[in-house]
């Protein structure tokens, strides 16, 4: 069997009658072998579902299904699900080896066996030769493949990562998250991921699901979810946004300030959302494209970002935007300089401003 | 985790390259060459040339019949005390790093209550509860064994040490347990180990420093054990430090009682040696991937508190308190004779610990001897802690271990080292004397408390003050002397409360004149029977329960406070 299949039936968890849930009626739909990231503030409850689904937290109510069948009572040594902790949580006492060969042991795996699967495991994460060190000899690096080899060496259907590149820096961050992604397409497991890194659910996901104050607010690809926000947290949670809060005056006219702006798509009645790289800037009017809608702006800080410079820029009204140059142009405006926004209208999106 | 390592040794690497330690050292160190290697050396070499030269004092000490069963019974008594007192405090020790923050105050309030509290007033308590007639065979009535006599056997022994000695077991068990990542028990679960196994398989291999640590600090303690057994043993069940006060106080048989005394020292050293060997490489393991307590909240499930667990934590602190706080209503009973529950009340044992001259005396005596001791263990300990951290550190480890030394070697050791070399120079009898001797068994809690405040604390900032024009007499007035106050103040206080609550030095020590409130009280259940002791045992219950209660609750506080 390769990856499961996990269902989450309105779950909720309650700390205490007076508190808000900490998890407030999530429904989600996990698919064989998916990798799906649940993505959210901290506080968000996406730790609490991941311990509902690894069975150390008991839901108050709603149910949890694996490949169709009920676990929600089912202790967590039962679930058969792999699970990479936070600060990786390997045991001090015990070598590199035997801590991969842990969970072999508890399903009485015989010696040979045990000694290849764990060999396998390190290579798979790159650490063979490393089996007789013990945790504290290794880097924080390494001690995550550890965690990931023992997560993943008894075959378990499911693996649950509970952010585990927060303690690392970013260079080898950016390293893991690509052995993880490739352990996720030679394995074929369903991965479960949680973290609060908008860039690594991006990057890492088949679909995310965002989570704010216990409940799922938007769930779908990482292309749907930065293009096509439905709700102005997600839009601001997820990449950047330029947001101008007018309102709708007529099916196709979206109106701010003086401005009126053209309208395509689905109209809805909420704050218009334009993503930094859909955003051009002009220095005059006549360099503006025919059926583009504007606004005028003031630059307040350029700065220069290796591949790219970013632009900032203040709206009359309070709001604030930016939009980025590729680099290797270079811009001919300066903090101060007065110029015009534009952006096409099937590049921006109409977001409702609160779930 | 390597970042805070790296951090932790830099002040350290700072300090090695100021000025010598040299000076600061030597006034600790040659108080106790001076009052405890000299003298340990005199019975030594007595113990091999007293009263006949030769090793005849060591054959007779595995060839006199008597003395065997002595020594037998001794390591039989400290054994099982060690090993009950284990598993009486490993779970309550658990349960401590389970608890929330109120609990947890509480537990750890009643686990020091009786640490600090009287030695002799605890003793006293179960002698009075396992008397003839007393409570503790009042319960055992229903199952037939009402006429069993407990007091004065070896069972009234153990039962009392293991009480006793309990909060040098929780204490150490919970040290270790606290450092271990709760969540391991979880990641243990998840890799397909139920919760039992994933515990016994994790969490026990991890915790066992704790254990070999407080055991070992145990039956060592056990060994050398005197009030204990002299309270509620008989000399017919003697263990080995009645007899080394029988030989040395009433026979003066200095050679017989030294090599006792050695026998007991060896045993120690190899027990403690042995044990540290024994935890040494697991304790690297468990602060190199251990995990600060704070984060054991993690997996629900896994670490909500068992009812049955809930129940034997309520049983063990219901053993660690209840037998200590009997002293207060027996107080005020009117009783001419020791009888809990009091059948009729009255105050005059409390009137007659304020104003018979024999009490108030020794009352006066304590506080002078403890205010002394804390004022000298403070000042030589204080600068050696600074000249500790100046030395290099080929010679700290060494140094180190021998201020702390008076610490691991037994009381009674002490008290007959003590003794026998104070009676050559006149100082045995004096509170003079007694305040030495306490002096020196004081400096290592001085020591150990301003050298922790001192490795916690960034040495840089005093080159910082210099920087900013302080000369270096400002800058330790102004920057070093404040961040380190508060540990020279908990030394003092140890200190103070090392010289007030110690008695088998001061019993051996003592003459009319030179009476502290531990042998009053000591005098006043064996030579006399003299209720006052109740009186006596209830106002230092309170003055010392009080001040850990408020500072637990205001802890507590704090840190709720904080997290906010």
């Amino acid at each position: 069997m390769k990856g499961g299949r996990v269902e989450l039936v309105d779950l909720s968890k309650r700390y205490g009658s007076t508190e808000p849930p900490a998890v407030d009626h999530v429904t989600l739909d996990i698919e064989p072998g998916e990798f799906i990231t649940l993505l959210g503030p901290s506080g968000s409850g996406k730790t609490t579902t991941l311990n509902m689904i690894v069975g150390f937290t008991e839901p108050t109510s709603g149910r949890v299904r694996l490949n169709d069948r009920d676990i929600t009572q089912m202790p967590p040594h039962k679930r058969n699900f792999g699970m990479v902790f936070q600060n990786y949580a390997l045991f001090p006492h015990l070598t590199v080896a035997q801590n991969v060969a842990f969970p072999l042991r508890e399903r009485k795996v015989p010696a040979a066996e045990t000694e290849r699967l764990v060999g396998g495991a390190l290579d798979l994460v790159d650490l063979a030769g490393m089996g007789n060190r013990r945790p504290h000899e290794l880097s924080g690096g390494q001690q995550q493949r550890v965690a990931l080899a023992r997560a993943v060496v008894f075959s378990p259907s499911v693996l649950l990562l509970d952010e585990p590149l927060s303690a690392l820096d970013r260079k080898l961050r950016q390293t893991l998250q690509r052995e993880i992604k490739r352990l996720h397409d030679e394995l074929g497991l369903t991965f479960v991921f949680v973290t609060h890194d908008q860039d690594e659910a991006m990057t890492l996901s088949d679909r995310i699901a965002i989570f704010d104050a216990g409940r799922i607010v938007a769930v779908g690809t990482p292309a749907e979810l930065y293009h096509r926000p439905s709700t102005l947290f997600v839009a601001r949670f997820l990449g950047e946004s330029t947001v101008f809060a007018g309102r709708l005056v007529a099916p196709d006219v979206y109106a701010w300030h003086d401005r009126k702006w053209t309208i395509t798509g689905r109209p809805r009645d909420g704050a218009l959302v334009v993503r930094p790289e859909r955003i051009a800037v002009a220095l005059d009017e006549q360099s503006v494209p025919a059926g583009a809608n504007t606004a005028p702006a003031v630059v307040t800080d350029v700065s220069f970002y290796g591949t790219f410079h970013r632009v900032e820029l203040a709206f009359g009204d309070d709001s604030v935007g930016c939009t980025v140059l590729p680099a290797g142009t270079s811009p001919a405006i300066e903090p101060g300089a007065r110029v015009i926004a534009h952006w096409r209208p099937e590049d921006q999106v109409l977001v409702t401003a609160e779930p | 985790m390597a970042v805070p390592t790296a951090t932790a040794v830099a002040p350290a690497r700072i300090a090695r390259a100021s000025a010598s330690g040299w000076p600061l050292l030597l006034p600790a160190v040659a108080a106790l060459v001076i009052l405890f290697v000299v003298p340990l050396v005199n019975v030594v070499v007595d113990s091999f040339t007293e009263p006949n030269a030769g090793l005849g004092n060591y054959a007779s000490l595995f060839t006199d019949g008597y003395t065997l069963r002595v020594l037998g019974r001794t390591l039989l008594i400290a054994l099982v005390v060690s090993l009950v007192g284990v598993l009486l405090a490993y779970p309550y020790a658990y349960a401590m790093t389970l608890a929330g923050r109120t609990m947890r105050a509480v537990l750890v309030t009643v686990v020091l209550v009786p640490f600090w509290t009287s030695m002799l007033a605890r003793n006293f308590a179960w002698m009075v509860l396992l008397q003839d007639g007393g409570v503790v065979q009042d319960l055992l009535r229903p199952f037939g064994l009402g006429g069993v006599t407990l007091l004065g056997t070896p069972l009234a022994v153990g039962i009392a040490m293991t009480q006793v000695l309990l909060p040098f077991l929780v204490l150490p068990m919970y040290s270790a347990m606290s450092q271990i990542d709760g969540r391991l028990v979880a990641a243990g679960q998840s890799l397909g180990a139920p919760r039992a196994r994933s515990f016994r398989r994790v969490y026990l291999p991890l915790s066992m420093p704790g254990v070999v640590a407080g055991m070992s600090l145990v039956f060592v303690l056990a060994l050398g054990f005197y009030v204990t057994p002299a309270l509620l043993g008989s000399t017919q069940t003697a263990m080995i430090a009645q007899v080394i006060n029988v030989r040395a106080r009433e026979l003066l048989d200095f050679g017989g009682a030294g090599a006792m005394g050695m026998f007991l020292l060896v045993v120690t050293l190899v027990v403690l040696g042995f044990a540290r060997r024994l935890a040494g490489q697991n304790i690297a393991a468990v602060a190199a991937g251990g995990q600060p307590a704070r984060l054991t909240a993690g997996g629900g499930r896994s670490s909500e508190v068992r009812p049955w667990l809930r129940a034997y934590t309520a049983i063990v602190a219901i053993l660690l308190v209840v037998p200590t706080l009997t002293v207060i209503p027996m107080s005020f009973s009117a009783s001419q004779t020791f009888t809990f529950p009091p059948h009729s009340w009255s105050l005059r044992w409390y009137h007659e610990l304020f104003t018979s001259p024999e009490w108030t005396a020794s009352i006066l005596n304590s506080l002078q001897a403890g205010i002394l001791t804390a004022l000298f263990a403070t000042v030589l300990g204080t600068m050696a802690a600074f000249g500790l951290a100046r030395v290099s550190s080929r010679w700290r480890g060494a140094i180190n271990g021998f201020l702390l030394s008076p610490m691991i070697v037994p009381h009674i050791l002490v008290a007959l080292v003590v003794f026998s070399a104070f009676l050559r120079v006149g100082l045995s009898g004096t509170l003079i004397g007694i305040i030495l001797a306490h002096t020196a068994l004081a400096i290592p809690f001085v020591v150990i408390a301003v050298t922790a405040r001192l490795q916690g604390m960034d040495v840089r900032l005093a080159a910082v003050a210099g920087s900013l024009g302080a000369s270096p007499v400002s800058a330790f007035r102004r920057v070093t002397l404040p961040l380190v106050l508060p540990g020279i103040l908990s030394g003092a206080v140890l200190a103070f409360v090392t010289s007030l609550d110690e008695v088998v030095i001061a019993l051996f020590l003592q003459a009319p004149g030179a009476i502290t409130l531990p042998v009053q009280m000591y005098n006043s259940v064996t030579v006399q029977i003299d209720p006052t002791i109740s009186a006596a045992s209830s106002v230092i219950v309170v003055l010392v329960s009080v001040p850990i209660l408020l500072a637990q609750v205001a802890g507590a506080r704090r840190r709720q406070g904080g997290i906010r």
